[in-house]
């Protein structure tokens, strides 16, 4: 991958990568690797339906997936069946999310897939680098034979899974996100998976209509003043991130355009939001979790920043707290800076100004 | 719930968990009561997959169970009756059936519970959504798609961190893994549960001024 080689020459990255080769000089477990592109592929082309337990903490939820590929176009419904009844709807241009619970239905467009291509993973030896990828035993799961593939993170700043995968579709019966130490964060676990010739549009249609609930969505396209896109930066990545995404969007509810960097190990992501801060809404600061997502807010040259993404919290929070306006300001020198440990005290002015008297 | 504890049911659930472990962990499950719901579920569908047995649909048929287990550990799941109805329902109508093809209508509720009361509660809040809405550029339902019920409000950008973190997690969630953004998803789905765990991490602190009731 030429941005991967691009990358590379950062120093931090090339230690790292000096270090894996170093570890066991990662060929890897090719077939484990075959097995998961095989597994991205029956998710990505399969007509499918089922039901699952979604299981964290103490708390296990019920859930059905209706999954639909037509002409390579996918569009995939999930909903909540105990609790709150909550339903994510994702088609070729939207992902929406019905939650009855907040009464609040949020429409977030999407971009085009040629955009979207890159977080497919490409299970290579890249990606060993920062995970062990291997297979585990045949065993049965859920009744039938399963091929157990287990992908360990080799450090703390991301998860891995352990996957049970069916061995004659490879799609996951039951997966499991894990940490580095190897503890369950939580599980899918398939109750029931049909392959359908075909999924009916009905079943693709929120069994909620969304009335009388407050719609967030914003479908206009973001407009720019000059100057306002780039001069954004994140150092001191942890090993193996890099930026593979530099959008402006709008996000359903903010009303200035966003700045939206994604970095990625190859495998797990984390997103930066960059948006002016709004005077109507209080600032975020510190670390948020959705589900086993978390996210890291902190305040910096009048913008609000937060990094999101499926990873450990102080992954969140070293990129969070390594963003940077550098680039364009021109006040300090990359790599020197270091990250505060915790977000810092509320922004009151504009240091990333010019002083007057210039 | 420990994972030692996920893993043993897990493990139960794939039938291999060693039969003094399988004790130890039912007697477990009869004393505290509030595992005995999800431990009965996992069972229902357990025994749905390993003798492809139907399940039963009542609402207690868990704890009963599971009450039942307690006092007699080595003692299978008896097996539960199902009506005709439930069984059309759950029987696969085509393609390929892996996995259990029935499933326990305990836990798979049809309709969501409590949904009927929300669009009962459904006026008022549109009347005071209304009063947030005067500064943004109104997002209006002026959309291509006519598949959707037109909405009879939008929103503001004042709404409460949480639904704020939300989006973030969706937005994000597109350029995720296949893997990542299941478990992205998954996460927005369940992730109202959350709210009132003492134990967890609490979203960051903030209130908006906004009208939202939900905290």
């Amino acid at each position: 991958m030429a941005s991967l080689r691009a990358t590379i020459l950062r120093p931090i990255t090339l230690f790292a990568a000096a270090l894996a080769a170093l570890s066991s000089a990662h060929a890897g477990d090719r077939e484990a690797r075959q097995w998961l592109e095989r597994m991205s592929e029956a998710l990505a082309t399969r007509n499918y339906e089922g039901r699952f337990f979604h299981l964290r903490d103490s708390r296990s939820e019920t859930m059905r997936i209706f999954h639909r590929v037509d002409k390579g176009r996918v569009t995939e419904r999930l909903v909540s069946l105990d609790g709150s009844g909550r339903e994510i709807i994702r088609n070729q241009s939207e992902v929406i999310c019905y939650l009855p619970d907040r009464r609040t239905v949020l429409v977030e467009k999407r971009s085009d897939d040629s955009t979207l291509l890159a977080a497919v993973p490409a299970y290579n030896e890249q990606l060993e680098a920062h995970y062990n990828i291997e297979r585990g035993p045949f065993t049965k799961a859920l009744g039938r034979r399963t091929q157990v593939i287990m992908v360990t993170p080799r450090d703390q700043f991301r998860y891995g899974y352990r996957l049970w995968l069916d061995d004659e579709t490879a799609m996951p019966l039951k997966s499991q996100l894990c940490d580095s130490n190897g503890r369950v964060i939580e599980q899918i676990l398939f109750a029931e998976l049909n392959f359908r010739d075909r999924i009916s549009a009905e079943s693709l249609k929120p069994s909620i209509s969304g009335e009388g609930f407050r719609w967030i969505r914003q479908d206009v396209q973001p407009q720019l003043a000059a100057g306002q896109v780039g001069g954004w930066d994140v150092i001191r990545l942890p090993a193996g991130f890099r930026l593979t995404t530099v959008r402006v969007q709008i996000i359903a509810g903010s009303s200035a355009p966003v700045q939206h960097l994604v970095y990625s190990d190859g495998l797990a992501s984390v997103s930066v939001f960059i948006e002016p801060n709004d005077p109507r809404a209080e600032p975020m600061r510190g670390l948020a979790k959705v589900g086993a997502a978390f996210a890291f807010s902190r305040a910096l040259d009048g913008h609000q920043v937060t990094a999101v993404g499926e990873v450990p919290p102080v992954t969140v929070e070293a990129i969070a707290a390594g963003v940077t306006k550098d680039a364009a300001k021109g006040l300090r020198s990359e790599g020197k800076q270091e990250p505060p440990a915790a977000p810092p005290p509320a922004v009151s002015h504009e240091p990333g100004l010019p002083p007057p008297q210039r | 719930m420990t994972d030692a504890l996920n893993e043993q049911l897990s493990a139960c659930l794939d039938g291999a968990l060693p039969p003094a472990e399988l004790d130890l962990l039912l007697k477990r499950v009869g004393r505290e009561a509030e595992l005995r719901a999800t431990v009965g579920r996992y069972s229902l569908i357990s025994e749905a997959l390993r003798g492809e047995r139907p399940a039963v649909a009542s609402r207690d048929f868990a704890s009963n169970v599971m009450a039942a287990l307690a006092k007699e550990p080595a003692v299978a799941v008896k097996a539960p009756r199902i009506s005709a109805a439930t069984l059309r329902y759950l029987r696969p109508a085509g393609g390929m059936a892996i996995a259990a093809g029935v499933a326990a209508i305990a836990v798979f509720a049809l309709q969501p519970a409590g949904q009927s009361e929300l669009e009962g509660a459904a006026t008022p809040l549109v009347a005071a959504s209304g009063e947030a809405g005067s500064e943004a550029p109104a997002p209006t339902a002026i959309d291509s798609d006519p598949s959707y019920v037109v909405p009879t409000s939008t929103t503001s950008s004042a709404f409460i961190p949480a639904t704020r973190l939300t989006n973030y997690v969706v937005a994000h969630s597109e350029y995720s893994s296949p893997l990542g953004r299941r478990s992205l998803q998954t996460g927005v789905l369940a992730d109202d549960t959350e709210a009132g765990a003492p134990d967890e991490e609490q979203p960051v602190e903030v209130s908006v001024s906004g009208s939202d009731s939900e905290r």
